[in-house]
């Protein structure tokens, strides 16, 4: 902004506001367009604006898809059953953001903000957080909130204005909740005793109430999603506005306390003990020829990134648990829980050189194809995946084994295999495409890669086509064709994986090698 | 003489901005080649065109007798490079980074795992070993990026700003090193900022300007005394005298094979 033009401003506002204040405000000003302003030339660094016109097309189909659905239950749907759902997605958006470190919002470093002249972290802190609503994602859930609020109470303008305050305060109580969680599973280390405090007991608090509402009925009642509910169906307006700000109070003040603390600490690293050393040493020089070492070094550095790390424990741990103990009866639940375990990895297949960020030059370095460590980071992650899979398959096999049919559990495996190969070509192409420097030891990431909506997408497709192919060979033709297309679906997938794409990442990562590099300097 | 790197006519933009125009020079084997010039001078430029991470617009560059090309994985096995604008993979330890160079490049793990300590006791990162990257400073950053172009002994080392940021006695320890590597026949190409050392390392040095190499300037015979010299007290005077004796010689182990 030219000083001319700022010093004008200025003058004009000191004229209604104190000097003081208003000088602040400026200072704001300033910064939010300078962030504003620095997130869109990184957008269009990342797609282009053909990529984010796409992004923006995509989520409006969704709206218009979801909106159009919800209006058919949502007619019938009691402010209870709404309740459930709100809670239930509440809930599931708290974890995923904990174990991904993606919570939807647009996550400001404030570390990097902290040498600007500023006006107190307080202020700084307030206008991240505000600018943090500026995404995609929660921009769309707000749309839909105004749906559900003029499709149970008919629109007005205080029905508006009640929706967006409603959305605010549940998806703030969403990010702030997570932001605190994110802290513990990153292992970040607070410097005073009194933070420690809050903290631990914000933890509890947090737990305790997901724990709580998951068990008692009763205590739904206070639950944010249980809030929202009576809000959007027009039941009530000032109480459930007045808890829900409450929350959101709470949990601001606590989350403003700790990451103060954070900021300006530099305990946010991690360290490797020594103790360490030797058997890392081994690790990667022990049978040095195989597997290679890029791909030893894949898998390092997925376990060592602590969302791919939580999200392997817990998709693991989840998937061996809930199968052993629900003894699932058919197929189509694990057909469903692959599924799910490929898409949480999403963002993770749809960038595969974002966690080495500027240091993939050393990839071009190296003597060998350069399409080789690329392909071994995919492996790597594949790896990952199967083992998940492999708990749930072992799970099945130890408590349903009798109940599944053979050819069931070969429809189920031929999924998993051509899922992850569908996955990994996906992956490799996006991204050569789209790369974007993640951080690992940050507490979040930040944004949203164009492969982390693309691998989504495609996966449904997949899912969609494999299903009804199959069911439609079983009934129809003989027991050998169905086993021949079994077959040949992940076959197919792994020559077009192994052959074609081969050649292609071959020429695209040496032509498009500078822009690449330039685009994982993050 | 063996003509080990050649640059012909080398030009390179950025948007409308030229880093490099029209820049030539031809390097002999076993010889340590400065390259000097002001911030933007496209010193970088000219030293990641010839590791083959960048493609020039116009022009060649051939070292050891091979074209570089991006992709051309020949030619890598016999060229180390380092740079402080590129960095290393930041989840894994030193050591990792160190073993995982080495293996790439074909040594035997034995080999690997000796040379690693070697170089880690070289450029004393020995105590941060076993730490994540992402928690050194630059200057250890800077170090263990020099190992890792040094530990499969190139026959062409590409040397961006190898003595920014180094304290003393690293300083004098890499100089050493350097020396050392030339005389073995190493080719070593470096660019920098500090006129002392490139008058003291280098056979001759090149200045850029803007994308131009306004001058080639052979220096004086390196027939000197081995560079660690410089630590007894005779070579040594004034500040750097005291320093020394303050803080005390730093070990100069060279280990053989370099």
């Amino acid at each position: 902004m030219p000083f001319a033009a700022l010093d004008k401003k200025r003058k004009l506002l000191e004229t209604i506001i104190p000097p003081g204040i208003c000088l602040e405000s400026i200072r704001m000003i300033v910064l939010a367009k300078l962030l504003l302003r620095e997130r869109w030339r990184e957008l269009k660094l990342h797609g282009g604006w053909l990529c984010h016109a796409g992004a923006g097309l995509v989520f409006i189909l969704l709206s218009g898809a979801l909106s159009h659905h919800a209006a058919i239950y949502m007619k019938q749907a009691s402010a209870g059953q709404t309740a459930v759902f709100l809670t239930a997605v509440w809930t599931g958006w708290v974890l995923f953001a904990a174990l991904t470190g993606k919570d939807l919002s647009w996550r400001i470093n404030r570390k990097r903000l902290r040498i600007l002249p500023s006006s107190g972290f307080n202020r700084l802190y307030a206008l991240t957080f505000l600018l943090g609503f500026f995404s995609f994602p929660l921009l769309f859930s707000l749309c839909v909130v105004q749906f559900w609020m003029n499709l149970k109470t008919g629109p007005s303008i205080s029905g508006f204005l009640t929706a967006a305050a409603g959305h605010f305060f549940f998806a703030a109580t969403v990010l702030l909740s997570a932001s605190m969680l994110r802290l513990a599973v990153c292992g970040c280390k607070l410097q005073q005793r009194s933070s420690k405090a809050i903290f631990a007991i914000s933890l509890i608090g947090i737990g305790g109430s997901i724990l709580i509402s998951m068990a008692y009925s009763n205590a739904r009642m206070l639950h944010p999603g249980h809030l929202l509910s009576l809000l959007i169906s027009g039941e009530a307006c000032l109480i459930p506005l007045a808890c829900l700000s409450a929350w959101f109070l709470f949990l601001f003040m606590v989350d403003v306390r700790i990451q103060r603390d954070i900021t300006y600490s530099e305990l946010g690293h991690q360290h490797a003990p020594e103790s360490c050393v030797l058997s890392k040493e081994s690790l990667l020089l022990f049978h040095p020829e195989w597997p290679s070492p890029i791909f030893r070094i894949g898998v390092l550095g997925w376990l060592r990134s602590r969302s791919a790390l939580w999200l392997f424990i817990w998709g693991t741990a989840f998937s061996f648990l809930w199968t052993y103990y629900s003894k699932p009866g058919d197929g189509y639940y694990f057909i469903a829980f692959i599924w799910m375990n490929l898409l949480f990895h999403s963002y993770l297949r749809g960038n595969l050189l974002g966690v080495d960020r500027s240091a993939a030059w050393i990839y071009y370095m190296f003597p060998c194809r350069i399409e080789y460590p690329l392909s071994s980071k995919s492996w790597s992650l594949s790896l990952l995946q199967a083992t998940m899979i492999a708990s749930l398959m072992a799970a099945g096999l130890l408590q349903v084994h009798s109940v599944i049919d053979p050819a069931a559990w070969g429809w189920i495996a031929s999924y998993a295999v051509s899922a992850i190969l569908c996955g990994e070509i996906l992956g490799l192409s996006l991204s050569i495409k789209f790369p974007e420097a993640v951080d690992w030891t940050s507490q979040f990431d930040g944004g949203m890669t164009v492969g982390a909506l693309i691998v989504p997408v495609i996966h449904i497709v997949f899912l969609l086509l494999f299903i009804p192919a199959t069911a439609y060979l079983r009934q129809i033709h003989t027991a050998s064709m169905y086993w021949t297309f079994l077959l040949f679906v992940p076959l197919l997938l792994l020559i077009a994986r192994s052959g074609v794409l081969k050649s292609w990442i071959h020429t695209a990562m040496l032509r498009d090698m500078e822009i690449i590099l330039k685009k994982l300097e993050g | 003489m063996i003509v080990s790197v050649s640059v012909t006519d080398l030009s390179k933009a950025y948007g409308k901005s030229l880093a490099l125009n029209g820049v030539s020079f031809r390097i002999e084997s076993g010889s340590v080649y400065g390259l000097i010039g002001p911030n933007g001078a496209g010193k970088t430029t000219s030293l990641a065109i010839l590791a083959g991470l960048i493609k020039p617009d116009s022009g060649s560059a051939w070292i050891l007798g091979k074209r570089v090309k991006a992709g051309c994985s020949e030619l890598r096995s016999k060229v180390g490079f380092s740079s402080p604008q590129f960095p290393l993979f930041d989840y894994l330890t030193g050591f990792e980074m160190l073993s995982t160079f080495g293996l790439m490049h074909g040594l035997p793990s034995g080999q690997v795992r000796e040379r690693s300590k070697d170089l880690l006791e070289l450029m004393d990162l020995q105590a941060a070993a076993g730490q994540y990257i992402s928690h050194y400073s630059q200057g250890m950053r800077h170090k263990l990026g020099l190992a890792c172009a040094l530990i499969h002994s190139p026959d062409v080392l590409l040397l961006d700003e190898p003595f920014l940021g180094l304290d003393p006695a690293s300083n004098l320890r890499l100089a050493c090193v350097l020396q050392t590597a030339a005389g073995k026949g190493q080719t070593i190409i470096l660019s920098s900022h500090n006129m002392a050392i490139v008058e003291r390392l280098c056979h001759r040095a090149g200045i850029l300007h803007k994308g131009v190499l306004k001058r080639e300037i052979v220096l004086e015979s390196k027939n000197t005394p081995h560079l660690s010299s410089r630590l007894s007290t005779e070579h040594t005077a004034g500040l750097e005298k005291a320093f020394w004796k303050t803080v005390g010689s730093p070990e100069m182990n060279i280990p053989d094979w370099i």
